[in-house]
């Protein structure tokens, strides 16, 4: 991977929100890499800051909320000084296009399809209507629509879930964007017709050949579709690595606990493991480790001072203090540890394909 | 879709039916019937002459329906026949016809009186209440056709249809032997369409304008009458005459003056006189339709940049001034508008002043008819326009790359126009209440100032003719709004399509 | 480095800790007057509402007017006279205190919005939540609202007053022989509304009793709904009033009222512009603080609202 060249470089990002004359910090410095062609996955609990950091990289924050610090380089500038509208129209949908969670609510229900559509590739191709038409019938051939000359001119209620995130992708790609941001992209759907959603994807990525970064809570998806993972708690990424380091040798408490709470790795007759408390509020300072007060495996010093990363190998870092050379040996819990043996059976057996 | 509006057409016709039916009830049965006299200016003068006195207010009582009245001579005449001698017989002290009418109107259900000066005998019933409402809906259709005139004096009517000019030129259906000349002709007043084949009618008014058909006086040209020169044929002549007969209003008169034969050449010849200022029902007409468009066009125009601006100083002005709108009662905005428009503008703020001709006159309730209007659709569009930026759709539209601009006007406003649609119907119904007051504060000859005046002069056929027209108008509107929404909103009309099917 | 070992030691797991929610604990009516208090201009229209309110159903008695006396009827140096010490806000055609006039006005039109608005509101919410709930009583009641609401509320009012006639009760009458209907309709919706939520579903699933579900789950947003209806209700059956005194078919002459001042008084209104002007005036404040008062009210119910 580290052939690749970095497409989107996030530096130190923090971002504010003002909530009621109170300021929440959603986004506590996080940097990040995104290589050219990966598929990269953030996952984490809801709240934990994955949309909004994707959505600093097209400028959609809430008018409430500001980036206090940081940068995010793309195609050798700084995202945040962009100012106007008009210089960030020039990223959206162009450069960086976003598929939202819910395909019912994404489409304007009072326009045809064909406009939803055509309305992008005319506005930022410059393409006469008929052109646009064009392109826009390809594309909804591309993502699986059949008899589209028909289906162009109808309206979102008569598509159905699967059919209208299917048509939100098209109108993503309408630009060939370098980037695809996907939100939960399938939460919405029915678990049949999220498989076909995912292979969309990964088929339309190796034709139209952009960098996706998914944001979701499956690690179901993650596995299937994701080149690397980036763990996110409390508005920090706290784990990133290779969907095969993540998933066979994860090092922070955190991510041990999303692996223990899958339900396939689950032990019969004992209860299905959930992660005890809630995650804490951003309204105040957060002191040492964000995820110290629900972590079993916390150390005196989370409660106190904030864990660098620590490097596990070259793509491989973790952000806790149970790496750190002091802290004493901490046995991780048994879904880990069977996911360590799996990991290790397919390194022998040389199968490189990450799975469940 | 033809299905719907088959359903929607016979739920408002008998919501019209319930509506009328209901106030016609209500009117005959609890007000009093003695106060129908309040306003009447022929009561005070014959107080002094007990007999007339009775017999002018039970005739009075069986006009409007409330009795059924019977005199003795009447009833003389009616066993003897008109002319008889037999009836001046029957009216002497001691015949024995008084004996008659006692017995003959007791057994048909009548109370018999003696009058309490001449003593003769006069017979009441009360009609009961719903037969009187029953009446009220037998006459209310009137269908105009050439066997409608039946006159011995005149065995050789002809009768038939025939197409014809007016005084005007214009092309006309009109016939013989029905009640109207002209039965359907075009000209260039709004509806353009006219026919005096189906009328309505609603009984005649009473105090005020007394004797009129009260779609007459609601319908009917107020003012002066307005004369002109009209050159026509008579008999194969060319004459030209001054007149101010509106010719398509000609009824069939029975008996002919010279003055008549001059201008006609058949029996039609009684009409109504054209006048120089509209009809109540079309300055009424005038005012709320304009107040309506200017409601919506500034209401509308004012939400959406208020939304756009959301939170911002012209956001809220706006909502300030619908805040002082919808609390403050209609009376005082409308009275603090009428001093603006006449202390500052120099605008008439009584109707009359200027009167009818002078487009001035309008003004000033046209836009006092409105303030109400545009609070409420400015409030309406810009909570619409404000639930649409958060939805989703408007997000991935910007996230498309649209602009703040192109998101605006090609997707919200579209998307919030839709509920505002669906509430024209109740912008004119408000437009109608509003009339009310504001008619009455600018004295505007309309509907709106009828209706009260109506009530204070308890003239129950305008008030019931009123009510019947105002709860037409609102159905109407209600009907066209649900129709119209299936035209805007594509989810609606092509369920409705399918409901149809 | 006793320190260091302390550290890096595994501290022990508490389970109540790690289940502490930061928010402060809730309370749902201390948020309404926190949130409600919290604006100025919040106090400011409460407190005008209650001085107006206070001084209208106080001042009558004191003043003891009645417009069918007139004990300065005959003394025309007391008639017109400009605002003065003596009189505030000067003497109207008939040698009257305007001061006096006004707040028996106000009080005889807050008296019937009150009372009417209570009706409709009592009986609008009691109908409309069984409504809400009844689906064989749903069609009889919309087919009846579709029927009544196609006639716009004045004219209703204005038919109303003539079959009754003119009076106190009677206008009384006429307000709300079917002014409930229309809120009933507004109730029956909000309790459809609130009823299918996913978390009363949800509750009534897990067998919470249906007081405890009326008290603590649909409660709460009745009340903002309740707030509305108030500030609407109110300024609305005030401007009903006065239409109906205006055009003279409300209350009789014998009753004082702002509607039927504003008939009187506005023959002067260009030569002795007060006798409007105060009337006016008042008239306008104790309605906008009504509406203010309720909206802001109706915000801070609202526990969407909260923080």
């Amino acid at each position: 991977m580290d052939q690749n060249k970095g497409i989107l470089k996030v530096r130190d990002l923090v971002v504010k929100f003002r909530v009621r004359r109170r300021e929440l910090t959603a986004i506590r410095s996080v940097s990040l890499d995104l290589y050219e062609g990966e598929t990269l996955a953030i996952v984490g609990e809801s709240g934990s800051g994955k949309t909004v950091l994707t959505k600093t990289f097209t400028g959609m924050l809430e008018s409430n909320g500001r980036i206090a610090a940081g940068s995010i380089e793309f195609e050798g500038r700084n995202l945040l000084e962009l100012k106007t509208d008009k210089e960030w129209e020039k990223i959206r949908g162009v450069k960086i296009a976003t598929v939202f969670q819910d395909p019912m609510t994404s489409l304007n229900p009072l326009k045809r399809i064909g406009i939803q559509i055509t309305e992008v590739i005319e506005k930022h191709q410059k393409l006469p209507p008929e052109e646009a038409r064009r392109i826009a019938l390809t594309l909804m051939e591309k993502v699986g629509i059949k008899d589209v000359e028909k289906r162009f001119y109808d309206y979102p209620f008569q598509y159905s879930g699967g059919m209208r995130q299917r048509i939100v992708i098209a109108i993503a790609l309408a630009c060939k964007p370098r980037i695809l941001i996907c939100d939960e992209p399938t939460t919405a759907l029915d678990v049949t017709i999220q498989a076909q959603i995912l292979d969309l994807i990964r088929s339309l990525q190796r034709d139209y050949g952009f960098t996706t970064i998914y944001i979701t809570h499956d690690l179901g998806v993650v596995a299937n579709v994701a080149d690397r993972v980036a763990v996110m708690y409390s508005g920090q990424i706290v784990e990133y690595g290779s969907v095969r380091e993540i998933f066979y040798d994860p090092r922070h408490p955190y991510t041990w606990a999303l692996i223990s709470s899958l339900p396939t790795l689950a032990r019969k007759g004992e209860p299905l493991y959930a992660i005890p408390g809630t995650p804490p509020t951003l309204f105040n300072e957060i002191k040492g480790d964000a995820f110290a007060p629900r972590n079993r495996y916390a150390l005196g010093i989370d409660f106190e001072e904030e864990p660098p990363f620590f490097k596990v190998s070259e793509s491989h870092y973790a952000k806790t203090w149970l790496l750190d050379p002091r802290a004493p040996f901490a046995d991780p819990p048994h879904a880990v540890k069977l996911m360590r043996k799996k990991g290790n059976i397919y390194a022998e057996g040389g199968a490189a394909e990450a799975g469940k | 879709m033809l299905g719907y509006v088959v359903k929607r057409v016979f739920q408002s016709i008998l919501s019209v039916l319930i509506v009328s039916t209901l106030t016609l009830f209500l009117v005959y049965s609890c007000v009093p019937r003695q106060l129908v006299f309040k306003g009447d200016l022929v009561l005070p003068k014959i107080a002094n002459k007990p007999d007339e006195y009775n017999d002018y207010k039970f005739r009075t009582w069986e006009k409007l329906g409330y009795i059924d009245y019977m005199t003795q001579q009447e009833y003389a005449q009616e066993v003897f026949g008109a002319d008889s001698p037999n009836v001046s017989q029957a009216l002497l002290r001691d015949s024995s016809f008084y004996e008659k009418f006692r017995t003959d109107l007791s057994a048909r259900g009548y109370k018999v009186e003696a009058l309490p000066i001449s003593g003769y005998l006069y017979a009441t019933k009360d009609v009961a209440l719903l037969t009187r409402v029953f009446r009220w809906y037998a006459k209310l259709i009137q269908i105009d056709h050439p066997y409608r005139i039946q006159d011995p004096n005149n065995p050789g009517l002809k009768r038939g249809y025939f197409l014809t000019r007016d005084w005007g030129g214009g092309l006309a259906l009109a016939a013989s032997g029905t009640i109207y000349k002209y039965q359907i002709w075009v000209d260039d007043s709004f509806p353009f369409f006219h026919q005096n084949i189906v009328r309505l009618n609603m009984g005649r008014s009473y105090p005020t304008f007394d004797g009129v058909p009260v779609l007459d006086v609601i319908s009917g040209g107020q003012g002066r009458s307005a004369r002109r020169e009209i050159r026509t044929t008579v008999r194969g002549e060319e004459v030209s005459f001054f007149t101010s007969i509106d010719e398509h209003s000609l009824k069939y008169k029975p008996v002919l003056d010279r003055l008549d034969m001059n201008k006609f050449e058949d029996n039609y010849a009684d009409g109504n006189l054209t006048t120089i200022d509209p009809s109540m029902l079309g300055t009424s007409f005038t005012i709320g339709m304009y107040s309506l468009l200017l409601s919506l066009a500034i209401g509308l125009t004012v939400g959406v940049i208020a939304a756009m601006k959301k939170d911002r100083i012209f956001d809220k002005i706006t909502m300030a001034y619908i805040v002082f709108i919808s609390s403050i009662p209609t009376l005082l905005y409308i009275a603090l508008f009428a001093r603006f428009g006449m202390k500052v503008l120099g605008l008439p703020d009584k109707f009359p002043f200027l009167g009818s001709q002078n487009i001035l006159s309008y003004i000033l309730p046209t836009i006092s008819l409105s303030l109400g209007g545009i609070a409420g659709e400015a409030l309406w569009i810009r909570r619409y326009m404000v639930d649409q930026m958060n939805a989703d759709y408007v997000k991935f539209s910007r996230s498309k790359g649209l602009s703040q601009a192109e998101v605006f006007f090609k997707h919200i406003v579209r998307n919030a126009l839709i509920p505002i649609v669906h509430s024209i119907p109740m912008a004119v119904i408000g437009t109608l209440a509003g009339a009310l007051i504001t008619e009455s504060f600018y004295a505007v000859p309309g509907m709106g100032k009828m209706f009260p005046s109506a009530i204070s002069d308890y003239n129950n056929a305008m008030i019931i003719a009123l009510t019947f027209i105002f709860t037409v108008v609102s159905i109407l509107a209600i009907f066209l709004g649900d129709i119209l929404v299936t035209f805007v909103d594509p989810r609606i009309s092509l369920a409705a399509r399918k409901e149809a099917r | 480095m006793a320190k260091t070992a302390e550290r890096f030691a595994f501290a022990t797991f508490d389970v109540l800790e790690s289940e502490r929610i930061a928010g402060p604990r809730y309370s749902y009516w201390k948020s309404v007057f926190q949130t409600f208090f919290k604006r100025k201009t919040a106090i400011f229209w409460l407190a005008l509402l209650l001085s107006l309110t206070l001084m209208s159903f106080i001042q009558p008695l004191v003043s003891g007017y009645d417009p069918a006396v007139a004990p300065n009827i005959n003394t025309p140096s007391t008639w017109y006279q400009k605002p003065s010490a003596e009189h505030w806000f000067g003497t109207d055609d008939r040698g009257n205190d305007l001061w006096d006039v006004v707040w028996s006005g106000t009080r005889m039109s807050l008296s019937i919005a009150f009372i009417a608005a209570a009706i409709n509101i009592g009986v609008g919410i009691l109908v409309g939540a069984v409504w809400g709930y009844s689906k064989r009583l749903d069609p009889i009641l919309l087919a009846v609202y579709n029927v009544v609401s196609n006639v716009p509320y004045i004219l209703r009012s204005m038919m109303l007053m003539y079959i009754f006639g003119r009076g106190f009760w009677q206008m009384i009458l006429a307000m709300t022989i079917t002014g409930w209907l229309s809120i009933a309709f507004f109730i029956r919706t909000q309790v459809m509304i609130i009823r299918d939520r996913e978390y009363n579903l949800a509750s009534r699933c897990l067998g919470t009793p249906l007081k405890r579900m009326v008290t603590r789950n649909i409660l709460p947003y009745m009340v903002s709904v309740i707030a509305t209806l108030i500030y609407q209700e109110i300024p609305g059956l005030i401007n009903t009033e006065t239409i109906l005194s205006y055009l003279g078919i409300g209350l009789p002459s014998t009753y004082p009222s702002l509607g039927r001042m504003i008939d009187v008084y506005w023959s002067f209104v260009d030569t002795y512009p007060h006798m409007i002007v105060f009337p006016g005036v008042v008239m306008g404040l104790v309605t906008i603080s009504f509406y203010v008062v309720g909206q802001l009210f109706a915000d801070a119910s609202d526990p969407r609202t909260h923080r």
